[in-house]
């Protein structure tokens, strides 16, 4: 008797309740579908087209315009060296710049969740090389900065010695990152800060209490405490630092050479000098899916490290 | 009593000699942050054959 009731069909009440909270589901997200279709209009479909253009061979500079010409832009993609040269420069430009960045904004971070004089201040300082626009940013760090006769930098270090350094010639790729860490690591700082803030007294004094030095109260506590925002903070850098092309095109516009040529510089390069729309597409299609695995290695990385960690 | 005075006078001066070095760190630090964007807002302020 219990089989047949199970195999019964549902009554007719509950077939009605469940197709009414159904439409409710969906009246409760209809709201959200311009956000949905903004979001589809400005991020999938320029990739759909940059894919549809990877497949075509289309220069501006001559007639005829585009055709189908399949995998062939991205055989000369990857047997490009300039490209595998750019690709190498962007994974050191991202990797040190992101690294270093987040150990600054740690310990910066600390510094600024300490009680000290003018600390609103001098929080309000260190946040302003973020606010800067890159290319503002690029520019005073070209000239003013790193001038090699009148920069402000060799005129603090000549009492040191250092004479007349060009610094964008010498250490092209050195300066560049050190730019980028310069506006990036107050990002990291007020994501850390935000971690900081957030973490319970209670633990830290219950550590106190138990005779837990600082640093191994910071080791032990706050390092585990801030490992989802530094992993955001890693992302969010890897994603953007990986896209850094004012700093390039504006100090050293790629050079000595290709010695600070990345990845978007590289496109531009393609695009403006070359005319070459199919492999600049090809070449951006290939960066995407790179940025994609150079985030998620970085971040199964540091998940990998911090539970080592936590398991000690 | 004169003791006592004594270790809570020099407690209170550590504190604040900690703060104070703490204090000299961030100001020192917020200051090289600082001097690009600084040298950038004073150029804004010169005529173009001083910049």
């Amino acid at each position: 008797v219990t089989v047949i009731e199970d195999l019964a069909p549902p009554p007719k009440v509950a077939v009605e309740r469940r197709a009414a909270s159904r439409r409710e589901a969906w009246l409760r997200r209809l709201p959200l579908l311009p956000a949905l279709i903004y979001t589809i209009v400005v991020t999938q479909i320029p990739f759909v087209v940059t894919l549809w253009y990877s497949f075509q061979s289309y220069f501006w500079d001559q007639p005829g315009g585009a055709h189908f010409t399949g995998l062939s832009n991205y055989r000369a993609v990857f047997t490009n060296p300039t490209f595998r040269g750019s690709v190498v420069r962007s994974v050191v430009m991202t990797a040190t710049a992101v690294i270093v960045a987040m150990i600054l904004g740690v310990a910066l971070a600390v510094l600024l969740d300490r009680k000290f004089f003018g600390r609103g201040v001098v929080r309000t300082l260190i946040i302003t090389p973020f606010l800067v626009m890159p290319a503002a940013a690029a520019l005073v760090w070209a000239s003013p900065m790193l001038d090699p006769n009148f920069g402000l930098l060799n005129y603090l270090l000549a009492p040191f010695g250092v004479n007349h350094v060009a610094w964008l010639s010498t250490h092209a790729l050195g300066s560049v990152i050190v730019v980028m860490i310069w506006q990036w690591t107050p990002f990291m700082t007020l994501i850390v800060l935000a971690g900081l803030q957030s973490q319970p007294t209670e633990t830290l004094e219950a550590a106190k209490v138990d005779g837990a030095g600082a640093f191994a109260t910071f080791r032990e506590l706050t390092l585990p405490h801030l490992r989802p925002y530094i992993e955001l903070g890693i992302l969010l850098g890897s994603i953007y630092l990986v896209n850094v092309f004012d700093a390039v095109r504006l100090m050293t516009n790629g050079g000595p050479g290709t010695s600070t040529t990345n990845l978007p510089f590289f496109l531009y390069q393609e695009v403006n000098n070359a005319f070459d729309v199919g492999g600049a597409a090809a070449a951006g299609v290939v960066t995407v899916f790179l940025t994609i695995i150079v985030a998620t290695f970085a971040l199964r990385m540091f998940a990998r490290v911090f539970q080592f960690e936590e398991a000690r | 009593m004169t003791a006592m005075t004594a270790r809570r006078r020099s407690r209170r001066l550590r504190q604040w000699s900690g703060q104070a070095g703490w204090t000299v760190l961030a100001w020192a630090v917020a200051i090289v942050f600082f001097i690009p964007v600084l040298w950038m807002v004073l150029t804004a302020f010169k005529p173009e054959s001083d910049a």
